[in-house]
């Protein structure tokens, strides 16, 4: 565990500093420009910048741009990361331990990388929210928090095993589309229609069926690596 | 320990890179396959760790055919192609971080297997500025400190100077009695006095010349 966290760790830090630096500077830069256009500061905006109010019926562009973005961001790393000890040194860690385990630390890891990275952004828009607007309630901001996690982890967890399935069967990528379609039209906004109960047992599901597959899976993904 | 390769053939894409291998890998003796770069050595060496599923045919360790129960080789150790590791810690805690995922050995068969491949000076430098040569010993050390029943090894000497490689030799000659050793190269000078018995790799074929 500790080996695959601090690979991952250390990839990150060496090779996806620019991800980080874009994640971080692209809502504080568009904060900037709402400040200085007089733009009303409130929770909804907030929600609008972290893009989890994103409206696909009265489409709201920006909404639904920076949801993609945050997405993107998560699926790229959940990806990269998840096939980076495929691309090297797999003997390293394949030889000492079972698919099983490494799938099991790998999703840990990932959904790890996921939590650090939202409470950065969280904890930098929610200092300058608090400062910035008078009754903004920590309490609020938690729960949106939680939402926020436990509705991308599920997408993630849920993309990387079709990801994982495409490797296997090609025709994947279309359900990937359909899903991700689906999810637009279904999903309006994560605030309003997201339980955070109801995706932590979609993610538990999605882990089970994953580590189930991936034993039909794997040896397709390191052919093709 | 016994490792049969049954009818093995190997293609992607329709190309064949691998036909119809047979051999059997017994323990006690070092296999070396020799054959220009491309010739299917490494495929060869992925399918034994169980990376890569034979397009037909089986590979059957001690009977079990490893790839049909998913299970990757057991008690066995490989480096192949380029030595991969954290590069922003040392030698020593890469393998330390290693070692500590099956937990069989400590501190002193870590030292043991750094010494065995003259890397001990250099241990406690970061990887990312280890040279091409050191790190090949890190790959080597990396297989050998478990003490596993069957090691793997792709161009072991690759950028190692003559004083280490004579050094590992003579270690592989002593270790070989309860393993099974395969060692892959391009260059026969790596093999030849080292091997027991030597396969040479030719258009997908693969033929014993020792």
């Amino acid at each position: 565990m500790r080996y695959l966290l601090l690979n991952d760790l250390n990839y990150l830090v060496r090779f996806q500093k620019k991800i980080f630096i874009t994640y971080l500077l692209v809502p504080l830069i568009y904060l900037s420009f709402l400040l200085a256009v007089n733009i009303e500061i409130n929770l909804e905006l907030f929600n609008k910048i972290l893009g989890i109010n994103a409206d696909f019926i009265s489409f709201d562009w920006l909404s639904i741009l920076l949801y993609i973005f945050y997405l993107s961001i998560f699926l790229y790393l959940a990806v990269t990361l998840f096939i980076l000890d495929m691309k090297s040194g797999a003997e390293n860690l394949f030889l000492r331990m079972s698919y099983k385990k490494w799938l099991f630390y790998k999703l840990l890891v990932i959904g790890t990388t996921l939590l650090l990275m939202l409470i950065s952004l969280y904890l930098v828009l929610g200092t300058i929210f608090s400062l910035i607007i008078n009754n903004f309630e920590l309490k609020i901001m938690i729960n949106t928090f939680f939402k926020n996690f436990s509705y991308i982890l599920v997408i993630q967890s849920a993309f990387l095993m079709l990801y994982s399935l495409y490797f296997k069967f090609k025709i994947i990528i279309f359900i990937i589309i359909s899903l991700l379609i689906v999810n637009f039209y279904k999903f309006p906004t994560i605030i309003e229609k997201t339980n955070i109960f109801v995706n932590v047992s979609i993610y538990f599901v999605i882990f089970i069926m994953f580590i189930y597959l991936f034993k039909y899976l794997y040896i397709n993904m390191f052919e093709k690596k | 320990m016994k490792i049969e390769v049954r009818n093995v053939s190997k293609s992607f894409k329709n190309i064949d890179v691998l036909r119809n291998i047979n051999i059997t890998l017994e323990q006690g003796k070092i296999y070396g396959l020799i054959g220009r770069n491309g010739s299917g050595k490494s495929v060869f060496l992925k399918m034994l760790c169980a990376f890569y599923e034979p397009t037909s045919g089986e590979i059957l360790y001690d009977g079990i055919n490893i790839i049909k129960e998913k299970k990757f080789p057991p008690n066995t150790r490989a480096l192949i192609e380029k030595p991969s590791f954290i590069p922003d810690i040392s030698g020593y805690e890469n393998l330390e971080l290693l070692a500590s995922i099956q937990d069989i050995i400590g501190r002193s068969e870590i030292i043991d297997a750094l010494e065995k491949t003259n890397l001990l000076s250099e241990k406690d430098k970061k990887y990312s500025d280890y040279s091409l040569g050191m790190k090949q010993k890190l790959g080597i050390a990396q297989v050998i400190m478990e003490n596993p029943n069957i090691m793997i090894l792709d161009e072991p000497f690759n950028g190692i100077e003559e004083k280490t490689a004579i050094k590992l030799r003579k270690f592989l000659k002593e270790e070989k009695t309860n393993k099974i050793i395969i060692i892959a190269s391009h260059i026969k000078d790596d093999i030849e006095g080292l091997a027991d018995i030597i396969y040479t790799f030719d258009d997908g074929t693969i033929k014993r010349t020792k």
